[in-house]
């Protein structure tokens, strides 16, 4: 089948065998096309963009704060035309500038680059895809689910705007700082920006979690058992499942901040004394909100990685040539994941003075979601071995995830004792551990699933030298800014300067080395941005539908789907997708019905056991 | 500024001709055959997986010995060492794991890699093999948990009834220390007796009736009230409003009508705030007339006396090898109690008090000499006549972000024998008696309140010792 008739059919077809609601797409004004869409392959990729704007804006925050730790001295008079006062008289960066640069390096990192431009671009783009679905249950609401992100977007990107500054009480928005107007310059009036564009995010996550839930549940195509699915499907189903148990409680945390900010209440305020002058609040307690933040927070940090995991599952099979190792396994570790993270919040609370019993529990629970993580990395390594390994950009940020998941992950086996935290908590070995953990790596997820992906989002490739050059420099970043960042293990963090203090001397060289490496990342980073837009419009064609001989859905529709995704009736599933290397054959796609044979052995490769390396040499001496 | 743009542009043509390069050996590799390109673009990588896993281990053992000496070593408190040993045995145990699995992931990138001959085999899954690697995890991190839930359980316990109370109290942007004094209590506080001259809020009879006297006035002492003095403010405001109004209603020149309009905004301000002040005030009056009552005073006559004598001096000191227990609150927003050398962390949160419990074992000058032992503490720093490590003190910091002097929030420990313990104590204590003793009740009130000076806000980061200057009598 050449894929230059498909394409042509592609119009005719959609316009002939689609469903009723399609019909009225076809002549779509521009608007409706590629503003308020109700396409998930283009809301998706509006969440990419926006989360590429939002990751260079929160990169470039990054700088900013790096300048002032590594060279402190700096004379940055040359920025007062664009900060303003923000810059003090001697050219430094002021030190409630400072603070609001963590805050929203942390919040638009966390919330808007890894939540919605990592889960929000690939659940929209690929569940319809892979499940063999025209389109989300609802088009509608996932296009609304964008559109409360824009604008919980602009109400963010308008407080830096703000005479008084925005947020600058940290990215979990801790009271009293938080709640008291006359705490800190960003919480006069930023924190209410903050808390508004928080709650319009939520509403965003919350319609498009259950339009992926809804998806994946009810718009399988025939024959796609959930035990046939891809994992990154698994991921992005249960990302959606723990999203739509978890947020309603941040977003609950934030209204009765905005009643205490605003209305008088007291649900976190007892006995303050601000600067002298008493305040009426009384019976609260600060505490609580860390509960229901962290109860939102903690499982938030599985959001971020376990679409990361989905892609990389698939990522490494496919370029390795080898089905995935343990594919039940990886599911269920997923699934024990999902659980656990609803149990492991108070570990960010060790130290708030919370009853040490149950400090005890959360150590256990903690550092029993270490096994399945654990499980995860020794079957991506199975994976690799005895594979036919393609190391193209995708497959080496995908083996990148795997190393930086590893090196930060075991890190967490420190933090989530509560004995080792005394120690650490509220130090830069935290900042070192989530930013390899959750951040990096989650970023080499990214990274991963649109170098894979771009040809099917936008029927080009992308500049293959270019991605080799952004991996290497960026892998090479990565370890180079964060693992000596664990040395620092005494020093606190958001400290705007370590000077006044001589325990914490003897890191300046340290802090300029890693300030210099962070700058060269963020320059190499937009190389990549460049790459991205550019190969947009003038990439290397796709001219194959399949270009990486995978197995899955995605491949079997057009280059360029139309709305509906398949011209004509959409493919049928039989098998699971992991069937590489099976029988002498490179691949076999879901669409291939079982042979009498696999009939007769179970599919996925269950006869398979470790037994089976003798056996396939057995029945295929040929191929060796 | 000329230099600036040249490198500008010569940084941007660099990239330009970077960009031109790949694009054309792109499409080389294109025009050359897929496959052949794939093969040799993966042998590339693959070298390069094999010299990133070889250098990268390389730094990860190069770090350890380069910056141990800069580390806080971790045998100035008893549990300090608990902590430092769990940290050992988990380093141990994830270094191992770490360095492993790194290497086993590059090198199968390079062992496998696609080149002509090589096959992939269909290997799906083995029971065994993942039985395995749920097993062994879970048992050692099961040992992990226990060791480390003993240790927790021994730092979070209750602390010895004969060691030393203390309590620090934290805001912004500097810590109050205060001791039991003589009589071995810490004196009862309440938050709404906090005033300036009784920062903490300590509860005696004299102190409650100070603070009524404050805020309501007192017609035989003459003096005017907190409630009064807003009142009168806010009529003050509103004549300073009235004039305002009128001259930008007459004048003519929109630039001095503009640098008054600011003026005006903050007392309007002022004025907004103003009747909730004194809602505050009077409930808070309510309160203490309610609850400090005659028979109030004789139910808790003892506790009354303990406030007297508690000294709240500039630095801590503790003496050696006996337990402490530091009680922990916070006056306006989270902070934490951080003691870097001892292991010691815990929130100040206000409305809750906290504690936590150690028992330093070296003194500061003991200490002093340990590490002059050491390269890093041996450096002279610029404009020092002595080396650093003669400057050395166990330094308190916050450790929960509170806002714009978070990182000036240092405080002093001194750790010294019982005997340099004892003369200090005595020496703060009848400081301080002296400042109390000038609050003896005569007529319900005395003048004489002691000004217990709070220090002013400290210019952040500029001097951040400013911050420790906590409250002096005078």
């Amino acid at each position: 089948m050449s894929s230059e008739t498909t394409l042509h059919q592609a119009h005719v077809d959609t316009h002939e065998h689609g469903h009723g609601h399609d019909d009225h797409h076809h002549h779509q004004s521009f608007i409706r096309k590629y503003i308020f869409s109700e396409d998930h392959k283009t809301i998706s990729k509006q969440f990419l963009i926006t989360g590429i704007f939002w990751a260079v804006v929160g990169g470039l925050l990054s700088v900013l704060f790096r300048i002032q730790l590594g060279y402190p001295d700096a004379d940055l008079t040359w920025m007062k035309p664009f900060l303003g006062k923000w810059i003090t008289e001697e050219g430094q960066i002021a030190p409630e500038f400072y603070n609001a640069l963590i805050t929203m390096h942390g919040t638009i990192l966390v919330f808007f680059v890894l939540t919605a431009g990592l889960s929000g671009t690939f659940s929209n783009f690929l569940i319809p895809l892979m499940v063999g679905a025209r389109d989300m249950a609802s088009g509608f609401l996932n296009m609304l689910s964008y559109w409360f992100f824009f604008l919980s977007s602009v109400v963010m990107f308008v407080s830096f705007f703000l005479a008084t500054g925005p947020a600058s009480g940290g990215w979990t928005a801790y009271p009293p700082l938080n709640a008291l107007h006359d705490a800190a310059a960003g919480s006069v009036l930023g924190v209410d920006y903050w808390l508004v564009s928080m709650a319009l995010f939520i509403v965003s996550a919350l319609l498009g979690g259950l339009n992926y839930i809804t998806t994946v549940i009810n718009l399988r195509t025939k024959g796609m058992k959930m035990f046939r699915l891809p994992l990154p499907i698994w991921a992005f189903f249960l990302t959606a499942v723990i999203g739509v148990l978890s947020f309603p409680v941040l977003l609950s945390a934030a209204i009765l901040l905005l009643f205490d900010r605003n209305l008088g209440t007291s649900f976190y305020l007892d006995q303050i004394n601000l600067g002298g002058e008493p305040l009426a609040n009384s019976g609260g307690s600060p505490i609580l909100y860390q509960h229901l933040f962290w109860f939102l927070g903690h499982p938030e940090v599985y959001i971020i990685i376990l679409p990361a995991m989905g892609i990389v599952s698939e990522v490494l099979s496919v370029h390795s040539r080898k089905p995935i190792f343990g594919y039940t396994a990886m599911i269920y570790s997923l699934l024990a994941i999902t659980v656990l993270s609803f149990i492991v919040w108070a570990h960010h609370m060790f130290m708030t003075g919370m009853n040490p019993f149950i400090g005890s529990i959360f150590v256990i629970f903690t550092l029993i979601i270490a096994v399945p993580s654990a499980i995860k990395v020794f079957n991506w390594l199975t994976t690799l071995w005895r594979g036919d390994i393609h190391l193209n950009p995708q497959m080496l940020f995908a083996i990148g995830f795997v190393s930086l998941f590893i090196s930060g992950g075991l890190t967490g086996i420190f933090l989530g004792n509560s004995s080792i935290d005394v120690q650490l908590h509220d130090t830069y070995f935290v900042v070192a551990h989530f930013h390899l953990v959750m951040g990096v790596a989650a970023f080499f997820g990214m990274f991963a699933g649109i170098y894979h992906w771009f040809p099917k989002m936008f029927g080009r490739y992308m500049n293959q030298t270019l991605g080799y050059i952004h991996f290497w420099g960026t892998i090479c970043a990565a370890y180079l800014i964060f693992f000596p960042m664990h040395f620092e293990l005494s020093l606190p963090r958001r400290y705007y300067t370590h000077s006044g203090f001589e325990t914490f001397s003897g890191f300046e060289t340290l802090n300029m080395f890693i300030s210099t490496v962070a700058i060269i990342s963020f320059a190499l980073q937009l190389l990549f941005v460049f790459n991205f837009f550019y190969s947009i419009w003038y990439g290397r064609k796709v001219r194959e539908k399949n270009p990486y001989n995978a197995n899955t859905l995605e491949w079997t529709a057009p280059i360029r789907p139309g709305h509906g995704n398949w011209p004509g009736e959409i493919p049928e599933v039989y098998r699971w997708p992991y069937d590489y290397s099976k029988h002498g054959r490179d691949h076999i796609m879901q669409t291939e019905p079982l042979t009498e044979d696999e009939l007769a052995h179970g599919e996925h490769g269950d006869e398979h056991d470790s037994d089976i390396i003798q056996k396939d040499e057995h029945d295929h001496p040929n191929d060796h | 500024m000329a230099t600036g743009w040249l490198i500008f542009i010569a940084i941007l043509l660099i990239v330009v001709v970077l960009f031109q390069v790949t694009r054309t050996l792109d499409l080389v590799g294109q025009l050359r055959g897929g496959e052949r390109t794939t093969v040799e673009m993966t042998k590339f990588h693959a070298i390069l997986s094999i010299l990133f896993i070889v250098l990268g281990i390389f730094g990860f053992f190069w770090c350890f010995p380069h910056f141990s000496d800069r580390l806080v070593n971790h045998n100035s408190s008893v549990h300090g060492a608990l902590i430092h040993r769990m940290f050992l045995i988990t380093l141990y145990v994830t270094g191992i794991v770490f360095v492993i699995t790194n290497i086993l992931l590059f090198f199968f990138a390079y062992m496998y890699r696609h080149r002509p001959g090589n096959k992939a085999v269909h290997f799906a899954h083995s029971n065994k093999l993942e039985f395995i690697w749920t097993i062994i995890p879970t048992i050692v991190l099961t040992g992990l948990v226990v060791f480390g839930l003993q240790a927790w359980t021994s730092i979070m316990g209750k602390a010895e009834d004969s060691s030393l109370n203390i309590e620090m109290t934290g805001q912004q942007f500097f810590w109050t220390c205060r001791y039991p004094g003589p009589d071995g209590h810490l004196g009862p506080r309440d938050n709404d007796l906090i005033c300036p001259d009784n920062p903490l809020g300590i509860v005696t009879i004299e102190w409650v009736e100070h603070r009524k006297v404050t805020l309501a006035g007192s017609s035989k002492l003459n003096e005017k009230g907190e409630i009064e003095k807003l009142k009168e403010r806010s009529e003050e405001i509103q004549g300073l409003l009235a004039g305002y109004e009128q001259f930008i209603a007459s004048s003519p020149n929109k630039y001095k009508v503009a640098a008054v309009k600011d003026t005006v905004d903050m007392l309007e301000d002022e004025l907004d705030r103003i009747p909730e002040k004194i809602k505050i005030r009077e409930k808070c009056l309510t309160r203490l007339e309610g609850k400090y009552t005659p028979d109030y005073y004789k139910q808790h006559s003892e506790e009354l006396t303990w406030g007297y004598d508690d000294p709240m001096p500039t630095e801590i000191h503790l003496p050696v090898g006996e337990e402490v227990l530091v009680k922990i609150t916070a006056l306006d927003v989270l902070h934490n109690f951080y003691v870097p050398y001892m292991d010691v962390k815990m929130d100040a949160v206000p409305g809750m008090p906290t504690s936590f419990k150690f028992t330093p074992t070296i003194t500061t000058e003991d200490k002093r000499k340990e590490i002059s032992e050491n390269p890093a503490w041996q450096v002279t720093e610029e404009g020092d006549d002595a080396p650093r490590w003669t400057k050395f003190n166990y330094e308190v910091a916050c450790a929960e972000l509170c806002g714009v002097g978070h990182s000036a929030m240092r405080y002093i420990i001194v750790v010294e024998t019982r005997d340099d313990y004892d003369k200090w104590l005595a020496e703060q204590s009848s400081k301080w008696s002296q400042v109390y003793s000038s609050l003896k009740l005569e007529n319900g009130f005395t003048q004489f309140a002691p000004k217990i000076e709070t220090p002013a806000t400290p210019e952040v980061a500029a001097d951040s010792t400013g911050a420790q200057t906590a409250l002096n009598g005078n």
